[in-house]
Order: structure tokens, then C-alpha cells, then sequence
């Protein structure tokens, strides 16, 4: 009795199939009978999001070589077979597209009256196909709105609206996709360091905040500095402000230069610059990879000045490394009240992100 | 496939097994009476090239033992039956179009090219002996007549091989009748005790008459059953596929567990770029299809025209941006720059088909195209971001060819390490573009 429904259920399903492949033979034959197939084929899609408007190359070689007028190109959802139902894939539009460039026969125009949202027809007086490749470069196509595969179907026909009989046949096989994101973050930054001593570029060698000038003498120029080192990725760079006072020693003051002086032996003056001098010999010029330079005022070889909370250096774009060279002079007239002078300055980096 | 080849065989099969059928009964059929020492053949096929109704230059292989030694036999193809004595007006055509045609018959000992291994005549593919001495007698429309100057060996097997015959135009079966004899001229010389009268093999005087033939004094003889049949059309529709997917993680076959390919470049935390280290990250993609010519993989900047490396704040300006690194090559940290570098494919993890081609990273050794993403063997720190090229460079029109396979492949996926570092004076910002990967198949 089971070997009777193991037999019953077998003829069922060799009926079953039978009747299966018969359906899907009409088709399949109808589809087979329809032109040769193109050799070597391909659409190129110029972005692959998912509803981007873009361009697709077409390329097509190996054609039989019959006579062509039109060629169609259709995009579906669901089977790249050519004569069988074509389901637009959603989003896809050809309605935009214009053809931009072609080779090998270079004559085709769109056949808009033949031509659907998803189905492009390309039009020239027949002639026979190239057997070269050929390539037809259209844009303005938006691409299926979801991400995956969808098809192509390429027909060439001998008639000039792409109806009738089928010269070549191929399929092809396209894919959308996200792409891929990428993204950083670059933290803002203010290197800024002093010292009488810094390494070349190197804030953790910064040494010493003291400088003596030794005993002032009417007869000549008494001179020290300060090394100040600076880097920013600020949009805007950064400024650099000495902040302070001149030398003083009680009541009695050492006058600031509060215009560009040069250095006056026997004059009582205090002021910096940030340049190679030779009056005196002293200081050096801004070093570095970085683009930021001297103020004006501290900017003149041999020319001095102070004036507190005046910019000495700067830089309008974020730059790289930049060794300043804070050069003081002191000069004191012979009338220069004794005692010990003192000063405090304070060197401020402001960076303007 | 099995069940094609099987399906393509049984038509043979089926020849063959009549004839053995129909030759075993024959004896016991036959009107005339048989020599004492008169054997039929005990083992006896013909195996056809083609069993296509009216197809040309068909070959039939006639495979048999000989109980006797023969130096002649004739082939007799007849529309009615395989009995001897009986009627066989196919014999004498009247309308060649629709019957068999030996006329264009010519022999070999061995099978010719258009006989493959599995249509050789026997169940084991292995043929008879071929015999020595033999040669075509004449061929006429169904009638085969060979002759030797060199007797078969008593109970030898043999193979003789028929090219040129054109099959019937009709689909069914029609027979063959098999004479051999003791003497080279189809028995019109052999006598011996059994025979003691020679007779010779000889058509039939009227065309179309019955019997329509003498077959004289043979010495073994045998009957044959054959069949044309209408040809099994199978056809079978591969559609063209290609199956392409980008993740961050590794995508297992047929792109399943794919995830995101949001990538974050940078260290610490939170992940920030610095001038200080080049930063990695990586993703995959991974690409399945049929396409006969391979497929290429393109990299495509599409947030910007102009921008081929990271922007800031969606912005691009020549001061406002990690530039791309350009030609393949070392990424140094502080030299702010943006790469990406390829490795060649690799079969996703747990893949049981067979992977087909790889995807080679357009690489120094493998490099079909303009740039270069990668090398065959690792090569880290080395990266590349081409803008150059009028249509190549990840700013033109279709992008810039970074992988390749030349056939078609399967869940193939490669490595994309993405790069970049900061210089001192990259300014502070989030960075980001947007990367389209395009895979084109050509089929």
C-alpha cells in the first residue's frame, strides 16, 4: 500500500514537473528564438547610489554584423531575458537621459516616441553594425531607488523603432549600493611654548624664564632672550602678545620704546623685536616650516620697541611650527638711577579657531 | 547532467537492445532452412552516432561475434523487418528522401571523430577488435557489402565502423539483416561439408519484390533492430547575474551579514586624526556573478567634483581639506593625505562552492588599468588615491578601477584599508566624503 503512494506520489511529481517545464518551455523557447547573442556587453554606471542621477555607458561588441537601425535598451526588476515581462525596477528613469557621446556608429539619437521610463530606444538610419565595440554614453539617468541587483536588456533591430525583428540579443546584470562613509575628526590645537632654550620644534625641551642682564653700563647695550616656539591648525592662525611692563627698579623705570627705535648707547631705552640684529649683534630671525611671522614694530632688523599687550607675532592660517626669537636691548644713560631692575613679561598665544 | 547524458543514451540503448532481442528470436523465424553448421551471430549490435530522423553522415558501428570464420558479409537495412527471407522493400527505395541512404558509405576499423566514447557500442565504451584484411565490397542505398583477404578469427568480436550513411527521414524503427560468409565474394565460392553447394549472395532481380533478395550461403548470420528518434530539445536559461555588497564587516557568502560601511578614521578617544600616526580603517566588498568577461570594481568620490579626499564640514576648498594621496605609494604621518589600498580576493569564510576567478587588486603585478591600489603580497603603509587620467581617477565620470576579475567569481571579497593623517596645520574639523563602489560586469 506504501509502495502504491510512494508510486502514486512519484507520478505526481514527474507529472508535476513535466507539466512545469512545459509551462516555462513556451517562454524559454520564445526567448531562445529571438536574435544571436551580442558577445562582449556591458553598462558602466557612473554612481551606484540607490536614486542618483548619473550617466551610464553603454558598450557593445561582437554583433553579428546584420543591419541595425535601433537599439533598445531596456532596464527591469526581475530577469535580464529579452522578450520576456519586464518589471521596471522603482525609481529607474530614463525619462531625463540625454546621449552625450558614441562610437563606432556615431549617428544614434534617442527615439523618444519609442522610448519609456525604463526602456531607451536609440535611432539611426540602418546600416550594418560595427564589429568593433561600440559605446553610447548617456546621462541624466536616475538610478533604481533600493539597494541591489537589477538588469539590463540590450536589443538590436534592423527596423529604426525598436520593433520587429531581432539582430542580437544580450542581458546584463547592474548592482546599487550605499558606498561607503568616511569621516574624521581633527581636534583643534595650540602648541605654544617659551624658554630660553627650545630644541628646534620641540616644546618639551623649553627651558628657563629667567634672563640677567648682568650690570647695566652707559657704555653699552645690554641684550637677552627669549625663545618662543607656536603651531595651530586654527582656522584663523593665532596671534602672540607680550604683556608686561619695562624695567623698573622702585620709582625709577628704564623708559619702554614705544616707536621703533634703534639701540642708543648711553640712552636709557627697553625694547625687544624678534629679528637677526647686528646693533647690536643679537637674536635671531623666526625659524620653522610654519608661515607665521613678525609683527611690525618688532619686525625691522636693529629696530626696537615695547608697548605692552602689542601683537610681536602672528599667523592668519593654521600653521605649522614657527621658533620665535624675543630680542631685548637695554641702554641706560649715565644719569640712571642705581638699583635692581626688574620686569615680568608675559608672552600670550591666542589662537582664532 | 546525468540524467541528459542517460536521456541522450537510451535512444541507443534502446537500438541496441532490440536488435539483441529481435536477433535472439530471429532463428526460430526464419523460412529459410540453416545450414547444421550455419551459426547466428551471439552477440551482435549497431550503435548509430545519431538516431535523427534524416540526419547525414551518420556513423554506424556494427559490433558481432563470429561464430565462424568469415572473409565477407553483407549489410542489409530493410523497412519491415530483420527476418531473413522476409520482405525488405526498403531495400529498394523509391523515394530516397525518406529512407535510409548507404550510398555515401565508407569504412574504418577504427571509431571516426563524430563517434564519441559514450556512442561506441558497447555498454563498457571499449569496441570490438578491429578486424584485418577488411574493405568496403560497395555501398548502395541500404545495402553494405564488405569483403577481406583475411579471414575473421572463429568466435572473434568485432567492430566495423560505417560513416556517411543518412538516416532514415522517419522517426521509428526499421532493421538490419547481417550474412556473413566463408569466402571473399559473399559466398559464391565457399563449399564444405556443410556447404556443399556454393551460392552467392545476390539482390533481388525485381526492385521492390519479396523476398527482395537471395542471401546465399552464408556462414553466420544475424538480425538487427534500429531506431530513429526525434531529437530532445533541452534548453536552459542562466540569466546574467552579479551580486555586489560593501561592508564594514566581512561579509559571509552571497553578501549575507553585511554591515554598515561607516567608517571612522582616527585613534584615541574619542577617535581623532592627528598629525602624529596614520589612521586606518577598513571595509569589504564582496562580488558574486556569472559575467563571462569578468567584472570591474570602480572608486568614485560622489560628494564632491573637485574633493577626491576628505572634506571638511562638507565643505571643499584647496585650504579645507586632507588631500588625496595621489600615485600608489608610503603615507607619512604629518604629510596630511587620504588613500585607500586593495588587497587581492579572498573566498568568503565558509564558501563551499568554488570561488571561480579572483579579484585582483589593480595592483603593481596585476594591472589591467592606469593606478595602482595594491600589491599581490601585503604592503602596508602604501596607499593611493588617483585623480589623473581623463577618464580614470576617482573624480572622473565611471571612477577609478580599483579591482578586477577576469571571469566570472563567487563571493569573492576584498580588503579595502582606508588611510589618512593630518598635518600640523589641517585644520580642526570633521572630516568626511562619501565613496561610491561600482561593480561592472561585462558578460
Amino acid at each position: 500500500m506504501a509502495g502504491t503512494r510512494q508510486l502514486r506520489a512519484r507520478h505526481l511529481g514527474i507529472g508535476l514537473v513535466a507539466v512545469l517545464l512545459f509551462t516555462v518551455a513556451g517562454p524559454l523557447r520564445t526567448w531562445f528564438a529571438q536574435g544571436a547573442y551580442l558577445g562582449s556587453h556591458s553598462l558602466t554606471l557612473g554612481d551606484n547610489t540607490p536614486g542618483a542621477t548619473t550617466n551610464y555607458l553603454l558598450s557593445i561588441a561582437g554583433q553579428s554584423g546584420g543591419t541595425v537601425g535601433s537599439i533598445r535598451l531596456q532596464i527591469c526588476a526581475n530577469d535580464p531575458l529579452v522578450g520576456r515581462p519586464c518589471t521596471p525596477p522603482p525609481g529607474f528613469s530614463f525619462s531625463g537621459a540625454t546621449l552625450i557621446n558614441q562610437t563606432g556608429i556615431t549617428d544614434f539619437s534617442i527615439d523618444t516616441a519609442d522610448s519609456t521610463a525604463n526602456e531607451l530606444v536609440l535611432t539611426h538610419p540602418a546600416a550594418v553594425a560595427p564589429s568593433g565595440t561600440a559605446t553610447y554614453e548617456l546621462s541624466g539617468v536616475v538610478n533604481p531607488t533600493s539597494i541591489g541587483t537589477f538588469y539590463g536588456r540590450i536589443v538590436t533591430y534592423a527596423s529604426t523603432d525598436g520593433t520587429g525583428a531581432i539582430v542580437d540579443r544580450g542581458g546584463l546584470a547592474l548592482a546599487t549600493n550605499g558606498g561607503v562613509g568616511i569621516s574624521t575628526y581633527v581636534p583643534p590645537y595650540l602648541l605654544f611654548c617659551t624658554g630660553t632654550t627650545i630644541q628646534p620644534y620641540d616644546c618639551s625641551t623649553a627651558d628657563g624664564d629667567y634672563i640677567d642682564f648682568g650690570n647695566f653700563t652707559s657704555t653699552k647695550t645690554s641684550t637677552g632672550q627669549t625663545k618662543l616656539l607656536a603651531s595651530t591648525n586654527a582656522d584663523t592662525g593665532y596671534t602672540i602678545r607680550a604683556v608686561g611692563g619695562t624695567l623698573t627698579s622702585g620709582n625709577n623705570v628704564i623708559p619702554a620704546l614705544t616707536t621703533p627705535d634703534v639701540s642708543r648707547i648711553g640712552v636709557s631705552q627697553f625694547g625687544i623685536n624678534l629679528r637677526s640684529n647686528t646693533t647690536p649683534n643679537t637674536g635671531s630671525d623666526v625659524q620653522g616650516p610654519g608661515s607665521g611671522g613678525v609683527a611690525p614694530g618688532y619686525d625691522t632688523a636693529n629696530f626696537y620697541q615695547f608697548n605692552s599687550g602689542d601683537v610681536i607675532a602672528e599667523s592668519a592660517l593654521p600653521d605649522d611650527y614657527r621658533m620665535y626669537t624675543a630680542t631685548y636691548i637695554t641702554n641706560v644713560s649715565k644719569d640712571q638711577a642705581p638699583g635692581v631692575y626688574v620686569s615680568t613679561l608675559t608672552y600670550i598665544c591666542l589662537a582664532n579657531f | 547532467m546525468n540524467r541528459i547524458r542517460n536521456l541522450l543514451r537510451r535512444p541507443l540503448a534502446v537500438a541496441s537492445a532490440v536488435a539483441i532481442l529481435l536477433g535472439s528470436a530471429a532463428p526460430a523465424l526464419l523460412a529459410t532452412s540453416a545450414h547444421a553448421a550455419i551459426e547466428q551471430t551471439p552477440a551482435r549490435s549497431i550503435s548509430m552516432s545519431d538516431s535523427t530522423p534524416g540526419a547525414t553522415n551518420v556513423v554506424y558501428a556494427l559490433t558481432l561475434t563470429l561464430p565462424n570464420p568469415a572473409k565477407s558479409f553483407v549489410l542489409d537495412f530493410c523497412g519491415e523487418s530483420p527476418i531473413i527471407g522476409g520482405d525488405c522493400q526498403i531495400t529498394t527505395p523509391t523515394n530516397t528522401s525518406t529512407t535510409i541512404d548507404a550510398s555515401g558509405a565508407t569504412y574504418s576499423s577504427t571509431a571516426p571523430a563524430n563517434m564519441t566514447p559514450g556512442q561506441l557500442p558497447t555498454s563498457t565504451g571499449t569496441p570490438g577488435s578491429a578486424a584485418t584484411g577488411w574493405s568496403l565490397g560497395s555501398a548502395s542505398a541500404a545495402t553494405i557489402k564488405m569483403t577481406s583477404t583475411t579471414a575473421t578469427t572463429a568466435n572473434g568480436t568485432y567492430t566495423f565502423y560505417f560513416s556517411g550513411i543518412k538516416n532514415p527521414t522517419t522517426t521509428g524503427s526499421f532493421y538490419a539483416r547481417f550474412y556473413a560468409y566463408g569466402d571473399a565474394t559473399y559466398g559464391s565460392t565457399f563449399t564444405d561439408a556443410d556447404i556443399p553447394v556454393a551460392h552467392a549472395y545476390t539482390p533481388a532481380a525485381v526492385p521492390g519484390s519479396s523476398p527482395s533478395q537471395n542471401p546465399g550461403t552464408y556462414v553466420d548470420y544475424g538480425g538487427f533492430a534500429l531506431s530513429t528518434a526525434t531529437n530532445v530539445n533541452i534548453t536552459a536559461v542562466v540569466m546574467e547575474t552579479i551580486n555586489f555588497c560593501v561592508s564594514q564587516a566581512a561579509p559571509s557568502p552571497s553578501c549575507a551579514g553585511v554591515t554598515s560601511p561607516t567608517l571612522t578614521l582616527g585613534h584615541g578617544t574619542p577617535l581623532a586624526l592627528d598629525a602624529g600616526a596614520v589612521d586606518t580603517a577598513t571595509a569589504y566588498t564582496q562580488l558574486s556573478t556569472n559575467a563571462l568577461n569578468g567584472a570591474v570594481i570602480s572608486l568614485k568620490t560622489t560628494n564632491s567634483t573637485t574633493c577626491a579626499g576628505l572634506q571638511r564640514d562638507g565643505t571643499c576648498t584647496s585650504s579645507s581639506g586632507i588631500p588625496p594621496i595621489g600615485g600608489y605609494g608610503a603615507m607619512t604621518a604629518g604629510t596630511a593625505a587620504f588613500g585607500l589600498s586593495v588587497d587581492d580576493s579572498v573566498a568568503a569564510a565558509g564558501l563551499t562552492a568554488s570561488p571561480g576567478s579572483t579579484v585582483h587588486a589593480v595592483s603593481t603585478t596585476n594591472n589591467l588599468f592606469p593606478d595602482v591600489y595594491g600589491t599581490t603580497t601585503a604592503n602596508p603603509g602604501s596607499y593611493a588615491m588617483n585623480t589623473t587620467g581623463a577618464n580614470t581617477g576617482v573624480l572622473s565620470t565611471y571612477g577609478d578601477p580599483i579591482a578586477y576579475a577576469t571571469a566570472a567569481c563567487k563571493s569573492m571579497n576584498n580588503l579595502l584599508t582606508y588611510a589618512a593623517t593630518a598635518s600640523p596645520t589641517t585644520p580642526a574639523g570633521v572630516y568626511s566624503t562619501t565613496e561610491a563602489l561600482i561593480a561592472t560586469g561585462t558578460f
